[in-house]
């Protein structure tokens, strides 16, 4: 009976092998070809401008002269931003979520943030330049130059037109759009703190909010850490609904209330009309910056999980 | 005491016997704690989870339930502190008396209860912090102690759980580096940290090897010295060997009640005769 089914068994084994490790190689093929084609493609202005591309602040397709330093402060700070109010308040929705709503409230509003998620990144463009960008001018704006211009060290970020779209409202639309990911991976991190933890918790004599800031979110700051980096990921790379409210313009500006530029959004918004080959070549290498910044990201974020 | 007196006499007679007979054994079984008409629902309007459970807790004495999976001997442990309030729909009718009060009602300080009434889990739950801050946290809830008097205090309640000399050089390492009867007995020293009075403990060492075991067993023998021990139990060799009394339930009753010793070789119902005997369970 053995030596019947054994060498089958190898076989089907071997096969089975083979087959997985082709899929596996072939998406490691696929990587090195898309960096090769990165570099290839953004050779012609890599080689004219240097290493000193990523920090030439300079974006002049008449005169052929390019540099990436506006459109990697456009797309980190943008990013920043998203993360800055992404976080505390998907953390603290996850909280109400995991812990303190009666299940007929989280429920739904769990199912939003599901559906929040699934809102294509147009819609959230659209939604963005003409909805929030008119609000966020008349309600925020306004005051903002009255109110904050004034104040020392934060005063010059408010200081700008009162145009609604720009570096900040890039942000918090990002900010919207990388919310459910962060919500829902700490919600789901919550979820899996077994409940043993919690009554022993109360069962020292904790109050819920003890509970909570000196257990809970101890036990899950990995996973808060991650999903802080898959937001910031996916703020880094997003393209369609900041190239609709980022404003377009090719500068470094204090004002988070100015047009700026993000990687991402350049590429899409220029990539139609570049004609000359210096220009396409710029916006490609524009694409392996972008590439090699997500990769250093995410890279941080794996030694970061890795050693806390 | 109308715990189920038709169908164990004995035991209510052998229990009377010895609360009347001497004085001296009056002073020492005074209960710490009171079970009286509990019924225990884990969804309103739904079949008792318990029912009408009456049963004393002897003061620093060591209380088994034993029981099939299932027959609610952890229900009855987590209605001690009241643990079961964490959840909504639960609910218990009848009285649990402690020192004479009954905290199944309102308006119970539920912190202060759980400081006097601890708990450890079947699985050890250490807190994700330092070995000093696990042992401490209960004491920082509560607050109103001095720092070196916490100090004081936690080596201590790690001395008793004979986790001291294990620890006294790592006290600021993580609690999750501990191997698991390491963590088990970090949660007991925890527990004894607030000083209650009685000590509810649910299955503490079914998930600890043979070793880390016996050493829980030998730790919950001298426990009893200062606490009242409540012990949920699988193991039945263990109610034996550590227990002075033990409760046998039964889907949701309290079968028979009485000295461990009484129970294990000559039980009064015959249920319980054929648990002991593993006939069913």
């Amino acid at each position: 009976m053995l030596s019947t089914t054994t060498p089958r068994a190898i076989n089907g084994d071997s096969i089975f092998h083979r087959l997985s490790l082709t899929s596996a190689i072939l998406i490691f093929l696929v990587l090195i070809g898309i960096i090769l084609s990165l570099i290839d493609g953004g050779w012609q202005a890599l080689a004219e401008f240097g290493p000193g591309f990523v920090f030439r602040n300079v974006w002049d397709p008449v005169n052929s002269d390019f540099g990436a330093a506006a459109a990697i402060y456009g797309t980190l700070v943008s990013s920043l931003i998203a993360i800055v109010i992404a976080i505390p308040v998907g953390l603290g929705t996850a909280i109400f979520l995991a812990e303190l709503a009666p299940s007929w409230i989280s429920k739904p509003i769990s199912m939003a943030i599901e559906l929040l998620a699934a809102v294509p990144s147009i819609i959230y463009g659209m939604w963005g330049l003409f909805v929030f960008a008119p609000w966020f001018s008349e309600g925020f704006q306004f005051w903002a130059l009255e109110n904050l211009v004034g104040l020392p060290l934060i005063g010059h970020w408010f200081d700008g037109p009162p145009i609604g779209i720009g570096l900040l409202t890039a942000g918090i639309i990002l900010s919207f759009m990388i919310l459910p990911i962060i919500t829902a991976l700490t919600r789901d991190a919550l979820k899996t703190i077994p409940n043993v933890v919690r009554e022993a918790a109360y069962g020292v004599g904790a109050t819920p909010y003890e509970v909570i800031t000196r257990v809970l979110l101890p036990s899950i700051k990995n996973a808060a850490v991650g999903a802080g980096i898959l937001g910031l990921g996916r703020a880094l790379g997003e393209t369609m609904a900041v190239a609709f409210v980022i404003g377009g313009a090719n500068r470094i500006e204090t004002s988070l209330f100015m047009p700026a530029s993000s990687i991402s959004s350049t590429i899409a918004q220029q990539f139609n009309e570049a004609t000359n080959e210096m220009h396409i070549s710029a916006l490609i290498s524009l694409g392996l910056v972008l590439f090699v910044l997500t990769f250093i990201v995410m890279g941080a974020a794996r030694l970061l999980l890795r050693t806390r | 005491m109308n715990m189920n007196i038709a169908t164990a006499p004995a035991a209510t007679e052998s229990l009377t016997d010895l609360n009347t007979d001497s004085t001296l054994a009056e002073d020492i079984l005074h209960p710490r704690m009171e079970v009286k008409d509990l019924s225990f629902y884990y969804n309103k309007g739904s079949e008792p989870a318990l029912k009408e459970i009456n049963m004393p807790i002897y003061n620093n004495k060591v209380t088994a339930l034993i029981g099939p999976s299932g027959c609610g001997k952890s229900t009855l442990l987590r209605t001690m502190n009241r643990i079961f309030d964490l959840y909504g729909n639960q609910g218990a009718e009848g009285e649990i008396l402690l020192d004479n009060e009954n905290i199944l009602q309102r308006g119970v300080d539920l912190n202060d209860l759980r400081s006097k009434v601890g708990m450890v889990f079947q699985k050890p739950t250490p807190f994700p912090m330092s070995i000093y801050d696990n042992i401490t946290f209960g004491l920082k809830m509560r607050g109103g102690m001095s720092k070196p008097e916490m100090a004081i205090r936690a080596k201590k309640a790690l001395k008793r759980a004979h986790l001291w000399k294990e620890v006294k050089d790592k006290l600021h390492a993580d609690a999750s580096s501990l191997s698991g009867g390491q963590q088990q007995r970090l949660c007991i020293a925890r527990t004894i940290a607030l000083q209650p009075e009685v000590i509810l403990m649910d299955e503490p060492t079914s998930a600890l090897d043979p070793l880390a075991t016996s050493a829980i067993e030998e730790l919950i023998t001298e426990l009893r010295e200062k606490y009242t021990i409540v012990i949920v139990t699988h193991n039945m060799q263990q109610a034996m060997r550590i227990s002075d009394y033990t409760g046998f339930m039964y889907l949701g009753e309290l079968v028979e009640f009485d000295e461990t010793s009484k129970i294990f070789k000559d039980a009064a119902n015959q249920k319980t005769r054929d648990y002991i005997a593993g006939d069913f369970g």
